[in-house]
């Protein structure tokens, strides 16, 4: 009944949460009460769940933060981070709550702005978007953002908008008790439009976080995303994200995703391929050791014909680090002349790390090219040997191999200080150092 | 310089060198030659550190310090190069960066400031040519998509670049078609020096045609049975093996 506590408070405390939310959020409360009533929380005895490593961290109580009351920020350093080389029009968040002024203009009529902002000013267009893509999805996680969730981020693109600086948005977790934050965004890009996205988690204390988040991003033809996310939190981190994308006509996508300092972490994306000549890049990397957890779960469906969809994922796991991976990809009876591969390769580097990859093709079309490839294993030994023959010590030629490992995932990372940023980042990981670096205060 | 008194090793249990001793001098190219199964390789493995096989006895001193105390790079650092019979292919790590990263912590052994990066490749083109290595390989991922003979060059050109005071040959003709064997033996021939030395391993006396030992040796069954002077390899050639089998 893990469920119990949340419908509690909602039932406790719902004029006091309608109150304080985004009003789109309102008329939806009602159905997701119904749904979690009737289904509960899933368990890991369901295929899709079967690596969800939150399940734990649910069990405990958790306070929301209904009247949306702000934390003092007494750290003028929280907000500073900036990926050097790159402008931003950065967005901060502490727990789930947009800090600062709410509403941003990112010229030629592209905004960004709170869900609450976007229900009072952008209404029609938040009603014929927002759940759309997961109108039918009766999950427990989804309904449970959906029965509580107050606030997120509202991003509207007109056709041929090519939004000129990448948007940044920085999710701080701050608070003095154990907080449960959740957030619903919603990203609309017109055909044509342009945008690049970067999403990053910190924590900055020990206190424990559960962060429920669900990202709806509907790309119009022709239109081109670049969406980037990097979770550098905590032990005393449990995060669930939801990303639901739906791509129209020769829309491009790329979605990265990169771990490399957190508690339990599940990533639960899908990519709808609607229209023809949509082609989609999924990937990330996991750099995790001690008693980290995470499960990137992802699901690819192809609708339409002449479709492309990529799949990278690549973990580094070390102690008693778990990292899963599925990867389902769907052709569809219409989809001829698909092509799709994906490819999950892990290195574990102690025997207690735990790499669990499931790659599952339903291919229904019979006018396609599909493949997947997948390994666990350890380092290379005789590169590493080869390496010390030249004079480099072990711990260099690690270094190096891991490094060649990680380079093929940044090599998707098309904003060449974005890359940089991250190879860096990698960099320290692997040496075991701490992220903070000069010119972040973070990540 | 090389001194391996009554050297025993092993793989996975089995003893492959049963009691070989060599001595290599400054200034000295010897050739070990032997059949299929006789230890050359394993010698070679040995002495470059191979964490697969096990020394369970004798002794091995390199500039007079003992070799089998020292971990792999160390003995590099050293001096001591292993030209590899297969070289092992490194998806991702580039040539310019495995390179530099191995010059310089051999700098950094020897007391010496890294190199500037102009220094570094100034150094990268000189010694390219010397075995006539493609610029675009000395791009690419380390011995990535090469081919045989251009895995061979790209030891040589490893060798050149590292300067060496040992260096161990092992099959370095194996593979190898006329024209890229006179080119590999070219490079060897071009740095030997009064103060190094080079251990060349083959099957076969064809590379003796273009690289000339001052010594060769007959590696049996884990040990050196035989020593002589290059005529030693066309007797080989001509007679076999079995000649120094019988001989025994």
């Amino acid at each position: 009944m893990m469920e119990k506590q949340f419908l509690d408070l909602y039932s406790e405390t719902k004029d006091v949460l309608n109150a304080h939310s985004a009003s789109i959020f309102n008329s939806y409360r009602p159905e997701a009460e119904s749904n979690l009533t009737r289904k509960g929380m899933p368990t890991k005895r369901e295929e899709a769940y079967l690596y969800c490593p939150v399940f734990e961290a649910l069990e405990k109580n958790w306070g929301v933060n209904i009247k949306r009351l702000q934390p003092a920020i007494t750290d003028d350093n929280l907000f500073h981070c900036a990926v050097p080389g790159i402008k931003t029009t950065s967005i901060y968040f502490t727990n789930d709550t947009w800090h600062g002024n709410d509403f941003i203009d990112l010229g030629n009529g592209a905004i960004a702005c709170s869900m609450k902002y976007a229900s009072a000013h952008y209404g029609d267009i938040l009603k014929s978007y927002y759940g759309a893509i997961l109108q039918d999805e009766t999950d427990g996680f989804s309904s449970l953002n959906s029965l509580l969730v107050q606030d997120g981020i509202f991003i509207y693109i007109p056709q041929g908008v090519k939004v000129q600086l990448p948007i940044q948005v920085l999710n701080v977790m701050y608070a003095k008790q154990r907080l449960m934050s959740i957030g619903r965004n919603l990203i609309i890009m017109e055909p044509e439009s342009e945008l690049h996205y970067i999403d990053c988690v910190h924590t900055m204390n020990e206190t424990e976080y559960f962060q429920s988040r669900v990202t709806e991003i509907f790309v119009g033809s022709a239109a081109t995303l670049r969406y980037c996310s990097i979770e550098s939190s905590g032990e005393n981190m449990n995060a669930i994200h939801r990303i639901a994308i739906r791509q129209k006509k020769d829309s491009d996508v790329k979605v990265s995703g990169f771990g490399l300092l957190l508690g339990a972490t599940r990533n639960h994306i899908t990519i709808d391929l609607d229209e023809p000549g949509a082609s989609a890049w999924l990937g990330g990397m996991l750099l995790i050791d001690k008693k980290e957890r995470c499960d990137n779960y992802t699901i690819i469906r192809h609708h339409a014909c002449n479709c492309t969809s990529n799949e990278l994922y690549k973990y580094i796991l070390d102690d008693s680090a778990e990292g899963a991976f599925s990867g389902r990809i769907i052709v569809d009876h219409g989809a001829q002349k698909t092509n799709s591969y994906q490819t999950n390769r892990n290195i574990c580097m102690s025997k207690e790390a735990r790499a669990l990859g499931r790659p599952q093709l339903e291919i229904y079309a019979d006018d396609v090219k599909c493949g997947h490839g997948a390994t666990t294993g350890m380092l290379d030994e005789n590169a590493l040997f080869y390496m010390q023959q030249r004079g480099i010590d072990l711990k260099e030629a690690r270094l190096l191999l891991l490094q060649a490992f990680s380079a093929e995932v940044l090599e998707n990372i098309t904003l060449p200080a974005l890359a940089d940023r991250l190879r860096l980042l990698i960099e320290k990981r692997l040496h075991g150092e701490s992220l903070r670096c000069p010119g972040c205060n973070r990540c | 310089m090389l001194e391996i008194k009554d050297l025993h090793a092993s793989i996975a249990g089995k003893e492959i060198l049963k009691g070989l001793t060599l001595t290599v001098k400054e200034g000295e190219v010897h050739a070990i030659m032997g059949p299929n199964g006789a230890g050359k390789s394993t010698l070679s493995n040995v002495l470059s550190g191979h964490p697969a096989y096990t020394v369970t006895s004798g002794s091995v001193t390199f500039n007079g310090k003992d070799l089998l105390a020292m971990s792999p790079e160390i003995r590099a650092r050293e001096g001591l190069f292993m030209s590899f019979q297969y070289p092992v292919e490194i998806p991702g790590v580039s040539m310019v960066n495995f390179m530099r990263t191995a010059v310089n912590e051999q700098r950094k052994y020897r007391g010496e400031e890294p190199l500037s990066s102009s220094d570094f490749l100034k150094l990268m083109r000189e010694k390219r040519q010397l075995v006539e290595l493609d610029s675009k390989l000395a791009n690419r991922a380390v011995n990535e998509g090469f081919s045989g003979g251009e895995k061979k060059r790209n030891e040589i050109f490893q060798m050149a670049m590292l300067n060496p005071r040992l260096s161990i040959l092992d099959e370095t003709d194996s593979g190898l078609d006329i024209d890229a064997l006179r080119i590999v033996a070219h490079g060897v021939n071009l740095l030997k020096t009064p103060h190094n030395a080079s251990i060349v391993i083959t099957h076969y006396q064809r590379l003796l045609d273009y690289i000339v030992p001052d010594i060769v040796d007959v590696l049996v069954d884990g040990r050196i049975v035989m020593s002589g002077t290059k005529e030693l390899a066309l007797e080989l050639e001509a007679k076999g093996y079995d000649w120094i089998k019988n001989n025994l």
